[in-house]
């Protein structure tokens, strides 16, 4: 059980939207490109070989004296694809609460979509990269779809490393383009952040949600510590107190970085507080816009 | 003033050490914190080396038990000194009230008699004029006292009830002797008053005469301080026995009520022959057979010889060491003399003065060591705060 009532029920009234035009089969609520015969009337084209003679307009035929085609545009699904960066590092979590960490945040922030996908007949799948490589569960759209989802959900380990650019070859196959893309990662990782932007190039529309810690942002810790990097196996012995101020300001120095990187590459980008609710950040994105 | 009856155990002071090293030692540094935005912490400031002490209260509610319980390793004690200008004046009780005030000018001064209980000199003459122990007395009182209080003692000319050891006190003593006044009512010396021994024997009893009188000549020539004042009264069975007698030499077999009344007035009686038995108190040389048992009956005493008092029926009368043995058993021990002028007799001060009367400190020690105990044990076991 990924989802609690309580947050289930604060998901009604959201809505997944991309600003691409889905080019999926089958019927949806996100206006497509794909053309056709249809109802509702898109534009007059020129006519090619191979067009139906009955979906030619004879009328103006007749005005103009050339052949034109009726185009009639049709909504299609969208393809809702969740990106889950599941490196070492996200198994990070907080002192007051070890048992969530950033990978639990990320299953819960992915059900969630899921689930608001499923409500909109959308398809939808995640994908998850790290130690093991490429895997995930492919897009679909049904109830059962939905189960098996969840399942992939919760066998997802937070290990290892994430590949390097021959080992994400199988990630284009699984991201279709003009899918949503939502990537849940720590920010840490250059690659994944590659990833991202590769992604945002290739027609996806790319939505970023970096995953913090509460302890990162505020840093409460106080003494000596023995911190341990376990992603690139380094410990450190660390003054706390001493270096907090430098590393707040280091760390919001990174964050701003990492925002404005996403912003050039047309990502858009927020932040999500393992203290705070996932409601929180998907009304953020996936809310009705207020003006 | 408080003292230590063992300062080595205040050495029990290093486990101070103990606890001060737990505290200093970092906890935090020994367990691993992950922490995956370590690229971001500054990699220069090592935890500085400075000394950091964590919980100081439960650090110095430690200290202050262990701490505790080494004062309590050392047996503190109170030691009362007394003020300097106090005063105690003693007075022996053969001494009047009235005459001891005439000799000493200290009207504001504790004034006690030298008797059991030390009581006030308030009346004039509270207390049994009996000196006997007065003077020992004076060894408790002195012991009692704290170290800083003048004592002053007043006494007759001529002191009884002494002993053997000199009196040696603590302090410098202000010795009064007041004229006139004597300690006990002067008498004869017991080494200078009559002996006398009843014989009494039945009939035929010529050769344990003998036997009785060559005794009190071997006892006279052993012993110059018998001669000449030893005497025997030799009468038959049926004669009463004088009060004043010493000592009874019964010589008539069988039960006798005039035996047993002795005996029941608490006299020593030498009875032979006799079925009386006891305890073996003389073994023969040769034999090793008991000769001369001893018993007590009531107050008084019997030694028994279970044959009668003729060489022939008993060897052992033939052995020289039998009179010395019976004199022993039979005759009363000189005192020793236990009078003297009270100007001779002046306390001396103690080399090493022994220590001032001291009242134990261990319960409060103790009930503070408890305590501080359960306090410690609450702080170091609360529930520690969830860091938010």
């Amino acid at each position: 059980m990924l989802l609690a009532p309580e947050l289930r029920a604060r998901l009604k009234g959201l809505r997944l939207a991309t600003r691409l035009t889905p080019t999926g089969q089958g019927i949806g609520q996100h206006a497509s490109n794909s053309r056709g015969a249809g109802l509702e009337f898109a534009q007059y084209r020129a006519y090619e070989p191979g067009d139906e003679p009955r979906s030619i307009d004879w009328k103006l035929f007749a005005r103009s004296d050339r052949y034109f085609v009726r185009d009639a545009t049709r909504d299609s699904p969208l393809n809702a694809c969740v990106l889950i960066d599941a490196s070492a590092s996200m198994a990070q979590a907080d002192r007051a609460r070890p048992a969530y960490g950033k990978l639990d945040a990320a299953r819960t922030i992915a059900a969630c979509i899921g689930d608001i996908a499923l409500q909109q007949g959308d398809r939808f799948g995640f994908t998850a990269i790290g130690g093991d490589g490429v895997t995930g569960v492919p897009a679909g759209n049904t109830l059962r779809h939905r189960d098996r989802f969840q399942l992939g959900l919760q066998a997802l380990r937070a290990q290892g490393r994430v590949p390097a650019r021959d080992g994400l070859r199988l990630l284009w196959e699984r991201i279709p383009a003009a899918s949503l893309v939502v990537l849940l990662s720590d920010g840490f990782d250059d690659d994944v952040v590659e990833v991202a932007e590769r992604l945002a190039r290739t027609q996806r529309d790319v939505i970023s949600i970096q995953l913090i810690t509460a302890d990162e942002r505020d840093f409460p810790f106080d003494g000596g510590h023995l911190f341990e990097d376990v992603e690139a196996g380094v410990e450190r012995l660390v003054d706390a107190s001493g270096v907090r101020s430098d590393f707040l300001a280091r760390f919001a120095a990174a964050r701003q970085t990492l925002a404005r990187r996403y912003a050039a590459s047309g990502i858009r980008h927020v932040e999500h507080f393992l203290d705070q609710s996932p409601a929180q950040v998907l009304r953020t994105l996936f809310g009705p816009r207020r003006r | 003033m408080i003292d230590l009856l063992a300062p080595v155990a205040l050495t029990a002071l290093a486990a101070l050490a103990i606890p001060l090293l737990i505290h200093l030692i970092r906890r935090s540094e020994r367990q691993r914190t992950p922490f995956a935005a370590l690229r971001w912490v500054a990699d220069r400031t090592r935890p500085r080396q400075r000394l950091h002490l964590h919980d100081r209260l439960l650090l110095m509610l430690r200290l202050l038990l262990l701490a505790v319980l080494a004062l309590l390793l050392a047996q503190p004690v109170w030691r009362e000194l007394g003020a300097d200008d106090a005063k105690v004046i003693a007075v022996l009780p053969s001494v009047s009230a009235a005459a001891a005030r005439a000799a000493v000018d200290a009207p504001t001064a504790d004034w006690r008699w030298l008797a059991a209980g030390f009581p006030a000199l308030a009346t004039d003459e509270p207390v049994e004029p009996s000196s006997d122990a007065g003077i020992g007395l004076l060894r408790q009182l002195d012991a009692e006292l704290p170290p800083k209080i003048a004592l002053t003692v007043v006494v007759p000319a001529e002191l009884s009830g002494l002993d053997a050891e000199r009196l040696r006190l603590d302090r410098e003593v202000d010795w009064k002797i007041v004229a006139g006044a004597a300690s006990a009512p002067a008498g004869d010396s017991p080494t200078r008053t009559a002996l006398t021994i009843a014989v009494r024997h039945g009939a035929d009893a010529t050769d344990a005469l003998k036997v009785v009188r060559a005794l009190a000549q071997a006892w006279q020539t052993a012993d110059a301080s018998l001669s000449g004042r030893l005497s025997l009264d030799v009468a038959d069975a049926d004669a009463a026995v004088p009060a004043e007698a010493a000592v009874l030499i019964w010589l008539v077999p069988g039960i006798s009520p005039t035996l047993d009344a002795w005996l029941a007035g608490g006299g020593t009686a030498f009875v032979s022959p006799s079925e009386l038995g006891g305890d073996p108190v003389w073994l023969d040389e040769q034999s090793g057979e008991p000769v001369l048992r001893e018993r007590l009956i009531g107050t008084g005493r019997a030694v028994s010889l279970v044959t009668p008092l003729r060489p022939d029926k008993t060897p052992a009368l033939r052995d020289p060491m039998f009179p010395k043995a019976l004199a022993r058993l039979l005759l009363p021990m000189p005192t020793a003399p236990d009078r003297a002028p009270a100007a001779a007799v002046a306390p001396v001060r103690r080399d090493q003065p022994a220590p001032a009367p001291a009242t134990p400190l261990d319960a409060g020690l103790a009930l503070a060591a408890a305590v501080l105990l359960l306090a410690e044990r609450l702080r170091a076991t609360r529930r520690r705060r969830v860091l938010a």
